[in-house]
């Protein structure tokens, strides 16, 4: 049965047949490939740890910063990139657990650690409560919901302002994490911290969409019938991520407060929602490398516009620059900067072994690089 | 009962900005796919050229005339430079671009014009009649008369002529439409400028009340949204009463459910979709497209 369903549409669904043998679900890696890049992920995080004893507390803080977002930008490239639902709500999610950890903190008094686990907590309840009516409703349902949702949580917040502190938001007295130790100054053991969180998160969103999973989300993406007719529960897969992803932005939202040491509405209007989506698809949203590169221009590009020109209109001309960044990687990169990446070096592989084999190099890499939706009819 | 009326009047008059609004959406996601979330800031733009031609001197209804021709080019043009570029299955890279054209446009909005709010002149004047107990204000009066015209045009040219004709062949079956000889490319463009035009006429009623801002539109683009999605987005006329609805109920809620008004409309508007969207997955006016496998 299965396979007189698979068999004649091999051609079409190359995705959904294909063992999902790349550690980040995407296109197959030879082993040797694989092998680099994981050897050159292991020095790059070697270089990150080292970096605290090297450059200023300040700089330290932006890196932290650049971090925290990271885990909400990987967050958005669970939806986006690899069950291809585009959330526009996630900065509210993200703002959610900020606030919900540093709320906990201060008024019961929480270790930093059980305020982490409630904002988690408190982000999957959310993400269920958005994620149960939205997935359902599909289609570009789910950006409509999300986009009120980010439309209204700073609303909500001065709303509320007995609850949440309005305009000054909340404050801790104390750093959420400080450092145990004489020999590491706060800044350098939060960077820490804080960086051995983001491997982590990645680390266990790439088991996620490696496994099970992300077998089904290929099937989903190859094609929605295919995916039912292979035993798939396509609302339920959806939702899961959807959870999944709430839990993890509001873990990095958590983060990034604890980071900041405070929370404020102004932290999180509707822009700093599309900031975060325009982040996930520039870096490229089929890439975890990608969060962190998104992430990193969400935090430098401002203060290098505010170095071109001063005052208010640097902000908007930050967001310019996002509009056009964004604007170019939707039509000419839609896998983003690390998809670019990934493509010249195929590119520059196949050119390097033509060069030493001119008559076998077509057939070399039979599997270039493909967008699979791009092919896929809807 | 002379309060209840009033509250509904003023919910109709509101409606109708959203009506256009949505309208607007309706037109693109029919042409394009695309749901375009930069049509409130493309209203924004268009009030503040209309701003900007009456500061130079040039009187009310010209300027008003010049922001649609120009809103209506502008439509064109971003079709013609963007959006046909992105294949219309991509669903994801569409809302992408929509984000990316509200980011854009807000951002140049700000560095020309600026964030304060500035007072726009109201082109009917600022009489109040008053019958029965109700009071209608100039403002209102005037901007349903020309959103109703705007409609009125839309619709006649929609159904009664060779150019909507064409326009709806391509909208619907772009293939067919080009074994036809017609250029879709052309003709989605001509959408979007019909669609620009309509919303420019939302943003120039809207902006006398709401005061002329950047974020002017944010709310009005929400509840747009909202209308189509009540309305059906696939059907004309089905945006429009969306809209009228959505300002219909926002106006009761706000007034006799206690602890709504505002801001927090919205919550009540999309509360309001959820609840049709259960019952009716395209929308009340909607068609349920049905692709075989």
């Amino acid at each position: 049965m299965s396979a007189q369903i698979a068999v004649p549409n091999r051609s079409d669904h190359r995705e959904a047949v294909r063992p999902p043998s790349a550690p980040n679900g995407g296109p197959p890696v030879r082993p040797a490939a694989a092998r680099v890049s994981f050897w050159l992920g292991v020095v790059a995080a070697l270089l990150a740890a080292v970096v605290p004893f090297v450059v200023s507390d300040y700089d330290l803080f932006n890196l932290s910063r650049v971090a925290a977002v990271a885990i909400g930008v990987a967050s958005l490239n669970l939806l986006t990139g690899f069950s291809g639902q585009v959330s526009l709500g996630q900065g509210a999610i993200f703002g959610i657990g900020g606030y919900a950890a540093m709320m906990s903190m201060r008024f019961i008094e929480m270790p930093a650690w059980a305020a982490l686990l409630v904002a988690i907590a408190v982000g999957g309840v959310v993400g269920l409560v958005i994620g149960l009516p939205a997935t359902r409703m599909g289609g570009f349902n789910l950006g409509l919901l999300t986009i009120v949702i980010a439309a209204l949580f700073p609303v909500l917040l001065y709303r509320f302002s007995d609850f949440t502190g309005g305009q000054a938001g909340v404050t801790l007295s104390a750093p959420a994490l400080p450092s145990p130790t004489e020999a590491l100054t706060d800044a350098q053991w939060l960077y820490l911290v804080v960086l051995a969180l983001l491997l982590a998160t990645i680390a266990f969103l790439n088991r996620l969409v490696g496994r099970r999973t992300g077998r089904a989300l290929s099937l989903i993406r190859a094609g929605r019938i295919l995916a039912v007719s292979s035993g798939v529960d396509t609302h339920l897969v959806k939702l899961q991520l959807f959870v999944i992803s709430s839990m993890i932005a509001a873990f990095g939202g958590a983060i990034f407060a604890f980071v900041l040491g405070l929370v404020v509405p102004e932290s999180y209007p509707l822009i700093f929602s599309i900031t975060i989506l325009v982040a996930s698809v520039v870096g490229g949203s089929r890439s975890w490398v990608g969060a962190i590169l998104g992430a990193a221009l969400v935090v430098y590009l401002p203060s290098i516009t505010s170095s071109v020109i001063p005052g208010e209109a640097s902000a908007y001309l930050a967001q310019l620059v996002f509009a056009v960044v964004l604007g170019v990687c939707v039509i000419v990169a839609p896998n983003g900067i690390a998809g670019g990446i990934r493509r010249l070096a195929i590119w520059m592989r196949r050119r390097s072994r033509a060069r030493r084999s001119p008559r076998t190099a077509p057939t070399a890499s039979p599997m270039p690089e493909t967008t699979p939706d791009r092919e896929e009819p809807r | 009962m002379t309060e209840f009326l009033q509250i509904v009047l003023d919910g109709l008059m509101t409606g109708v900005v959203y009506a256009a609004l949505a309208l607007a959406l309706g037109v693109v996601f029919q042409g394009t796919g695309m749901l375009n979330l930069s049509q409130g800031e493309l209203a924004v733009v268009a009030a503040y050229i209309a701003w900007a031609c009456t500061q130079a001197g040039i009187p009310i209804w010209p300027a008003i005339a010049i922001a649609i021709v120009a809103s209506a080019v502008l439509g064109a043009v971003i079709y013609h430079g963007v959006v046909r570029f992105v294949p219309p299955h991509r669903e994801d890279s569409l809302m992408t671009l929509g984000v990316t054209l509200l980011l854009g446009l807000n951002a140049i909005v700000s560095m020309v014009w600026g964030t304060d709010p500035r007072a726009f002149p109201s082109p009917f004047g600022t009489w109040v009649a008053n019958f029965g107990g109700l009071r209608l204000t100039s403002q209102q009066l005037g901007g349903v008369a020309l959103v109703g015209a705007t409609m009125l045009v839309m619709a006649v040219v929609f159904t009664r002529t060779t150019f909507g004709l064409r326009l709806r062949a391509v909208a619907q079956n772009p293939r067919s439409a080009a074994y036809l000889g017609l250029r879709s490319g052309l003709w989605l463009s001509a959408g979007w400028a019909a669609a620009c035009a309509v919303g420019a006429v939302a943003g120039i009623v809207a902006a006398p009340t709401a005061g002329l801002s950047p974020a002017m539109m944010t709310v009005p683009l929400l509840m747009a949204l909202a209308a189509a999605n009540i309305g059906g987005i696939s059907s004309r006329v089905g945006v429009v009463v969306g809209g009228l609805l959505i300002g219909l109920l926002t106006a009761i809620g706000g007034r006799y459910i206690p602890g709504l008004g505002g801001d927090l409309n919205v919550v009540f508007a999309f509360a309001a979709v959820i609840a049709v969207i259960l019952v009716k997955p395209a929308g009340l006016f909607g068609r349920e497209s049905v692709v075989r496998a």
